[in-house]
């Protein structure tokens, strides 16, 4: 492996392909693999008129069929699949991603059953040892449209740290470090599922206020949560915290958003989340957070009460005025 | 180590420590040589100046650092440069062994001869008249675990060992081990204070040690320190350091390890890397020590009780001290047919995987790596301060993770953690500290109808746990009934501390010395055996 080999993505989506062109606009060789429905995907998207996702892609970005052939000598990769994809795609590159290579995924999320986190699922199943995670607040359209935001690479490793600086960082987008890569996980986790919950409060018609404490809620239970884990509290309050939290809350077009807002508008919460499960993480980060708490003995009964209302075990407008009621 | 070698030691950690301090100025404010030197000058002056020791040695340490002050006074930078090299040549000339291999050999042969007989002379008659029946070390020593692994690291490159830390014996008991597991003799760095007892001092000398004066707290003093292991472990000498840095308080396994000294495993082998060594590999080997009763048990656990005390590190008062304590507790052990168990566990590399047994580096998935691969940038091994830190500390993560695995348990242990928990159910404490408040002065419990129940719940739940493969048991626990694990247990509890642990009395268990309740549950603690203790215990009060 050299300095000068291509740094790869690997994600479909539009957070893949946004990854991908922003690394080539940094004028570095890039391989994006965009999914195995990746062509699929865009000769649709050119039927429909639209453009590529996350953007025009530059001519320098190597569009590649699988993941092992983006993955070539790259000495850094991003993997920009959604938590729920992380475990398949990193138990298929195995030993593939090898210690050698800086290895950084933009999964926000736990893994259901067990509230695995995304790196420790990378640990688990590849070989990779020098990994990072990218959290903060950013809309790929926001990105897109030429708006300044900034990025957060955590890694226990500064040269981790250091090559994503190198490979993103332009003067619109500004790159914080930390090397706590617990906290922007388990932060980025709860921002998926307050996205929800977010929805969840427009579609039952809340005011500001209740929204604002119900969030501010299940922030401090993740915060709590955090902190059991080894994480520090500072990353809660920062971007990958709270600052997402109020980017993904006023999204009014995200997935989670757009889900949660279903089931509080009274939809049935089980035939939303069949035609959502594929889209929407939030269920899976709430299942995380939860066998989180339950492992480390933390409560957590706001993030308890919207898992409840989002697998369709709890009324939400009750559920949600008794959660009010309750104090924290 | 032959002494020409000793000095080509001395002057090879003299040349890298002044590169380091020198790389390490490029990037410090000025005056940080000046500020360095000054430091070691300061502590060592203080040092010296509370010694009471008269001897030859402190006189020419104090010669020589007084000459040190007066010439950082006056020393311009060529000349702080060159007092540096002096300062550390001075340390290294202290720490480096003075290895004979001829007398290694004698004394591995004869070590049970010679403690066999000083553990007798309390009784020549006997001696006579027991000489053919004599035990034999080996009989007290159960050395299990990964010995062929051990062995064969040892052939595919240079072994760290790195044991658990409960007594001052550990070194005797450790070193003697791996000769005979057939390691070749371990370099390890040894307490000044070990050299001070001259029966310790006697093999400590000769199994391979040198000396680490832990009153020399600079920051000057342990660069060496490490320096003279990396460069011992570069030239191939099988290394002996004990992670914990210091004994063991309150009986329990470390669970944080002191990551200095383990980063010189890296350290050396990424230097192997760079120059090409055939055999460049390090491998550690954590080993597990476990003692039906420890030597220095009140003073420890006292030490750990006092508020105060916690931070006192170095204690040289203790019962370690007293070469009669020694034989007494030497002859203690066989008199009661006491085993000590060291386990070998699983080698590691430098980053904290497991090897194969062909010494190969594996993933979490059991897969194959290169271990290489972990320190490559750009296609070259380099050193990464920072990134090596966090593969120490991984490294430390695994090397915990072992001990606890292998960490034996043993009779004394299980009635201390039953006595605990019958403590716990009857003052309804459970902080420790209260809890010894709360106690009456001697507590006692029915045998049978409290004791035994508990002690089978404590039985219970260690093989339970064995079966999971979380640690290990003895034989004795692995056969025996809550009542004979009891009885051996107060046997071993009735003798060589000043006041027993917990006597039978009748048809109940007296406690007398709750302390040594806390120290010998210690070893057990961890294993969430504690609250199954308490919870049979309350079923029973």
């Amino acid at each position: 492996m050299t300095a000068s080999a291509p740094i790869a993505v690997l994600g479909p989506g539009s957070l893949g392909a946004l990854l991908a062109r922003l690394v080539a606009q940094g004028d570095q060789p890039v391989a994006w693999w965009g999914g195995e429905r990746a062509p699929v995907v865009e000769r649709r998207a050119k039927r429909r008129g639209e453009r590529d996702a996350g953007g025009k892609l530059p001519p320098d970005v190597l569009r590649c069929a699988t993941p092992e052939e983006a993955l070539g000598e790259a000495a850094l990769v991003f993997l920009a699949v959604p938590a729920g994809a992380l475990p398949d795609l990193a138990r298929r590159l195995g030993a593939r991603l090898s210690p050698d290579r800086l290895v950084v995924h933009a999964a926000k999320g736990l893994e259901g059953a067990s509230g695995r986190r995304p790196s420790e699922i990378l640990a688990a199943e590849t070989a990779a040892r020098r990994l990072g995670a990218l959290g903060g607040p950013y809309l790929v359209a926001e990105v897109l449209g030429g708006y300044a935001t900034t990025l957060v690479v955590a890694s226990r490793f500064d040269e981790v740290h250091q090559a994503v600086h190198t490979a993103l960082a332009s003067d619109r987008i500004r790159l914080e470090r930390t090397h706590d890569v617990v906290g922007v996980e388990l932060a980025g986790a709860a921002v998926v599922a307050l996205g929800a919950a977010a929805g969840l409060c427009a579609g039952l018609r809340l005011g500001s206020g209740a929204r604002a404490v119900l969030l501010a809620r299940a922030q401090v239970e993740a915060t709590r949560l955090g902190l059991a884990s080894g994480a520090a509290a500072e990353t809660f309050g920062g971007p990958a915290g709270l600052a997402d939290l109020l980017v993904v809350s006023a999204d009014t077009e995200g997935l989670g958003y757009r889900f949660g807002r279903r089931v509080g508008a009274g939809e049935p919460a089980d035939a939303v989340r069949e035609e959502a499960e594929s889209r929407t993480e939030a269920l899976r980060a709430l299942d995380g957070l939860q066998a989180l708490a339950r492992r480390l003995a933390v409560r957590a009964p706001t993030l308890e009460a919207l898992r409840e209302i989002l697998v369709g075990n709890a009324v939400p407008a009750a559920t949600i005025d008794e959660l009010l009621r309750a104090g924290s | 180590m032959r002494p020409e070698e000793g000095r080509e030691v001395v002057e090879d950690v003299v040349r890298r420590v002044q590169a380091e301090v020198l790389a390490a100025r490029r990037t410090a404010p000025a005056g940080a040589l000046e500020s360095l030197i000054n430091d070691a000058v300061f502590h060592e002056t203080e040092r010296l100046r509370r010694a009471r020791d008269r001897s030859r040695e402190v006189q020419a340490e104090r010669a020589f650092w007084r000459r040190a002050q007066h010439r950082l006074q006056h020393a311009t930078e060529v000349e702080l440069v060159a007092l540096l090299g002096d300062i550390v040549r001075w340390h290294a000339g202290e720490i480096v062994g003075r290895f004979d291999p001829r007398v290694y050999r004698f004394t591995i042969e004869l070590m049970p001869w010679i403690l066999t007989i000083g553990l007798n002379t309390a009784a020549p008659r006997r001696l006579l008249a027991d000489l053919p029946r004599l035990p034999r070390v080996r009989h007290n020593l159960e050395i299990r675990g990964e010995l062929d692994l051990a062995r064969r690291m040892d052939d595919l490159g240079t072994i760290l060992l790195v044991p658990t830390h409960s007594s001052h014996l550990d070194s005797v008991t450790v070193g003697w081990s791996a000769a005979d597991v057939g390691l070749p003799p371990l370099t390890y760095g040894a307490g000044l204070n070990l050299f001070t007892n001259p029966v310790l001092s006697f093999f400590m000398h000769n199994l391979g040690s040198y000396r680490v004066d832990r009153k020399k707290r600079h920051e000057l003093y342990k660069q060496v320190l490490k320096e003279y292991a990396t460069v011992t472990l570069e030239r191939g000498y099988d290394n002996l350091f004990f992670p914990g840095g210091t004994r063991s308080r309150n009986g329990a396994i470390e669970n944080r390890l002191k990551l200095g000294l383990l980063g010189a495993g890296l350290t050396a082998y990424v230097n192997n890397l760079r120059r090409g060594k055939p055999k460049p590999n390090v491998y550690v080997v954590p080993c597990t020590v476990n003692y039906h009763l420890v030597l220095e048990a009140e003073t420890l656990i006292d030490d750990y009780l006092k508020e105060e005390g916690k931070s006192r590190y170095i204690i040289e008062d203790d019962e370690a001290s007293s070469w009669r304590k020694w034989l007494k507790f030497i002859h203690n052990l066989w008199q009661l047919d006491s085993r000590i168990f060291i386990t070998y566990g699983r080698p590691l590399d430098p980053f904290g995987n497991p090897v194969d047994d062909q010494g190969r580096s594996l993933d979490a998935r059991g897969r194959v790596v290169d271990p290489r691969s972990f320190v490559l940038r750009d296609g070259e091994p380099v050193h990464d301060a920072q990134r090596d830190a966090e593969y120490t500390k991984d490294l430390g993560r695994a090397v915990i993770d072992t001990y606890r695995r292998d960490n034996t348990a043993l009779g004394t242990q299980v009635l201390a953690t039953a006595t605990l928990g019958l403590l716990r159910a009857r003052t309804g404490q459970s902080d420790v500290y209260r809890l010894l408040r709360a106690m009456r002065h001697r507590e006692a419990f029915r045998l049978r109808d409290e004791v035994y129940p508990v002690v089978e719940a404590v039985l219970d739940g260690v093989r339970r746990r064995a079966v999971r493969g979380e640690l290990r048991l003895s034989d004795e626990l692995d056969r025996q009934d809550a009542a004979t694990v009891t009885a051996g247990a107060l046997r071993h509890f009735g003798t060589y501390h000043q006041e027993p642990v917990a006597v039978r009395q009748g048809a109940e268990l007296l406690v007398r010395n709750k302390n040594l309740v806390l120290y010998y549950h210690g070893r057990l603690s961890g294993y969430g055996l504690d609250d199954e203790a308490t919870a049979a215990a309350a079923a029973r009060l």
